[in-house]
């Protein structure tokens, strides 16, 4: 007997729905708001933008010139 | 308006704003907020990683300004740290942790902004040979 992947995916999904369903009844699981997470977050990601990635730049460039090769003049 | 008396403005605003926290640092911003508001903020971000992101943020800020300072570069205007460093302050504050934290702000805020007014004054009599 052959069953079509779609049938399948449909079967899944009106499963999990009842789930949720019963989940959202008995309270175990809570939608809470994280507004001043995502808030915190957003600083978090300004100071990685605007800091820490010019920082990296900046310790790369000092890497590179440590490490890298050295042009040697030569005087004729 | 120069560099340095940008500087220093910004400087007094963010004194103020220590005064007012210091003033207020057993109150807690989201004790005094609504049922209602408080579903819509939800939980405040925990204490230990709003001190990494002012560690991460000092180390940072350090290193930028001092490399600018050796690579003799122009000092730029830093309106947005004042931003930073009084959102740090409104962190600890929505979890009511101002009075434990209060300090280590307004030191990192502090010494961040002498280091500012060391640059300027560095750029200005040594790169453009001005003394203020």
């Amino acid at each position: 007997m052959k069953i079509k992947l779609s049938t399948i995916l449909i079967m899944v999904m009106i499963h999990l729905s009842s789930v949720m369903g019963a989940i959202a009844s008995t309270g175990i699981r809570e939608d809470n708001s994280m507004v001043l997470v995502y808030c915190f977050l957003a600083v978090c990601g300004t100071i990685i933008f605007l800091q820490i990635v010019p920082l990296l730049v900046i310790g790369y460039g000092m890497i590179k010139a440590v490490f890298g090769k050295r042009e040697v003049s030569q005087i004729k | 308006m120069n560099k340095y008396q940008e500087s220093l403005i910004s400087m007094m605003v963010f004194l103020v704003v220590c005064l007012v926290s210091f003033m207020n640092s057993d109150f807690s911003l989201f004790g005094i907020a609504s049922e209602s508001m408080r579903e819509i903020l939800g939980t405040p971000p925990p204490a230990h990683l709003i001190s990494i992101t002012l560690m991460v943020y000092l180390f940072s800020s350090m290193v930028l300004t001092i490399s600018d300072m050796v690579y003799d570069k122009e000092p730029k205007s830093k309106w947005t740290h004042l931003g930073y460093r009084t959102a740090f302050f409104l962190f600890y504050g929505f979890g009511g942790m101002i009075a434990v934290n209060f300090i280590p702000v307004m030191v990192v805020g502090l010494f961040l902004y002498g280091l500012d007014q060391l640059h300027i004054l560095h750029y200005e009599k040594h790169v453009v040979g001005q003394v203020i």
